[in-house]
């Protein structure tokens, strides 16, 4: 699958959110990875569905939960503890 | 222990291909081993598992509960129902099997049948049923529509404008979006903690990229960080 062309470009981009995120058997995978080294057009949309996942990690990893958050809930669960501790 | 309100969807075997099933982690006199120990344990001895192996994943349910809710207190009310439900089924968890997938499933499962009917918003869905993905890049490809200049331009592309692009996409992309590419679950993971087949899924992720690589894009051009080639934008 490593030619260039129309019908296996569109076979190969059918699969590249698969390969993106290693959901191929080793099989599958290979052959992607071969049409992508030998097609360039392929390779460039492979490179920005790459550059977005990214972006989307780079963006959402910086996330901390409030202090006040954790202890909160640390209360609420030896409330909820004690609560079902008290019925009969 | 009494029954939960609204908890009877939420259980630590989470189905055949399941998150929460015993796998290669433990074989099964392990398990068997690992659910006498729970049975015997205490109530103060259960709240102390709980706080050393779910609490850790505080931040990174605050942060999926952020992009699912958009606003800090409703992500803390959220996050907070998610604690208290998960400490209530503690007990029917099988210690050893996907803890956090299991969170993320009640976390997901209280933001769709508790939040969004507390605050009488209908699930956003998908509408359209016609994946025309494949068609743009095949007609990328035949039109020789080259961007090369484009991966450089996205990257400089401010936090806040990514988003506001994903806050843009409706809950069920975002989600799926969210669970894939920050918590990096596998499709079968994802399929389980969004109680839907592995198609949908993939339907829901291909969806929500496209749409979101298509938003940067505009920024992009209508900011000026990209120049579009011959026309083709």
């Amino acid at each position: 699958m490593s030619e260039c062309d129309p019908c296996t470009c569109g076979e190969a981009l059918s699969r590249v959110y698969d390969y993106l995120d290693q959901e191929l058997d080793a099989t599958s995978a290979v052959a992607i990875a071969g049409h992508l080294e030998a097609c360039p057009p392929c390779a460039e949309q492979y490179r920005l569905e790459q550059v977005v996942k990214t972006l989307i990690q780079r963006t959402c990893c910086e996330e901390r939960a409030p202090e006040e958050l954790r202890v909160r809930i640390v209360a609420r669960i030896s409330e909820v503890r004690i609560t079902y501790r008290r019925q009969p | 222990m009494p029954p939960v309100e609204g908890l009877p969807a939420v259980r630590a075997n989470l189905g055949p291909a399941g998150v929460g099933v015993p796998s290669a982690v433990m074989d099964e006199a392990q398990v068997d081993d690992a659910v006498v120990a729970v049975i015997a344990e205490t109530d103060e001895e259960r709240a102390a598992r709980f706080e050393r192996d779910a609490l850790p994943y505080l931040d990174q349910l605050y942060g999926a509960a952020m992009r699912m809710t958009r606003n800090p207190a409703d992500a803390e009310d959220l996050v907070q129902e998610t604690f208290v439900k998960a400490f209530a089924a503690f007990e029917s968890f099988t210690e050893g099997t996907n803890l956090k997938a299991w969170l993320f499933r009640i976390l997901t499962n209280a933001f769709i049948n508790t939040y969004r009917k507390k605050k009488r918003q209908p699930l956003q869905t998908d509408t359209d049923d016609l994946d025309d993905w494949q068609m743009r890049y095949t007609q990328a490809y035949a039109t020789g529509q080259l961007r090369s200049a484009e991966a450089e331009a996205l990257d400089r592309l401010p936090n806040d404008i990514i988003n506001n692009a994903l806050s843009d996409l409706p809950d069920e992309r975002r989600m799926a979006v969210y669970l894939a590419d920050v918590e990096g679950f596998s499709y079968q993971e994802i399929a389980d903690i969004m109680e839907t087949p592995i198609g949908t899924v993939m339907s829901r992720l291909h969806r929500g990229r496209k749409q979101l690589r298509s938003s940067l894009e505009d920024y992009a051009i209508s900011e000026g960080y990209l120049v579009p080639d011959g026309g083709a934008s």
